[in-house]
């Protein structure tokens, strides 16, 4: 599914049905979408509601990692359409994705971690300084 | 407490997706606190294919309340397992048919 915003597009990946979207908001965050400004240059963002990052800030340190980090995260209210809408229309009027790195600058096999790998979406979820 | 409330999938099927699951890129293991999202509430499930009660979840397997909705709760590993492993708890996981009743975790209906 794709959404065409004011200032951009914001692209979900293919398993991303209205069961996933009514499960996305009751779980409190979401994975695997791209925001694709007029240009064609991608970057991949990572939704978060602040119960939830607080929950998983919570099990994280259980596990002895005290935080919580995802490339392009963005906090919103709920993780609905309508909240992560306004949200990307809002942080592209202020040029917020150039400060990523688009998919294109990524490097597909950038992460030397043993047995290291990509998430189901592709994205990695941890990313190492090299 | 949490052995007495009942569960509810959306859909017949427990098989994890994208969103369901991190994989720890060190280890390759599904890390737990996130799993498949069930609920306590079976109601409003019908546009989705209805309401599965859930029935003998394994010891390998937890669930814990996630997210805004108290009602909502995820089947997460209960320790770090490869994707298969946890893909293979959750196919044992038996789910039974379940009309729509209000809240079938509330004694007085």
């Amino acid at each position: 599914m794709t959404l065409q915003l004011d200032t951009c597009r914001l692209v979900f990946p293919e398993w991303y049905d209205e069961r996933a979207e009514y499960e996305a908001e009751q779980k409190g965050w979401l994975q695997g979408v791209r925001v694709e400004l007029p240009d064609g240059e991608q970057y991949s963002v990572h939704f978060y509601d602040l119960v939830r990052l607080g929950q998983d800030l919570d099990e994280e340190a259980k596990w002895d990692r005290p935080f919580v980090a995802e490339p392009g995260l963005i906090v919103v209210p709920a993780v609905s359409r309508e909240a992560i809408t306004s949200a990307v229309n809002r942080l592209a009027i202020t040029d917020y994705f150039r400060h990523l790195r688009s998919e294109a600058e990524i490097r597909p096999l950038g992460y030397p971690l043993a047995g290291g790998s990509r998430n189901a979406t592709g994205t990695p979820t941890e990313s190492v300084a090299t | 407490m949490m052995g007495t409330i009942k569960f509810f999938r959306v859909g017949g099927s427990l098989a994890p997706r994208p969103n369901d699951i991190k994989i720890d890129p060190r280890t390759g293991l599904v890390r737990p606190g996130r799993g498949v999202s069930v609920q306590s509430v079976p109601d409003g499930l019908e546009r989705f294919g209805g309401a599965f009660e859930l029935s003998d979840i394994l010891p390998s397997l937890t669930v814990v309340q996630t997210g805004r909705n108290p009602n909502h709760y995820e089947v997460c590993p209960a320790n770090p397992m490869t994707p298969a492993d946890y893909s293979d708890a959750l196919a044992s996981t038996h789910l039974i048919p379940t009309p729509p009743s209000g809240d079938a975790n509330d004694p007085s209906t």
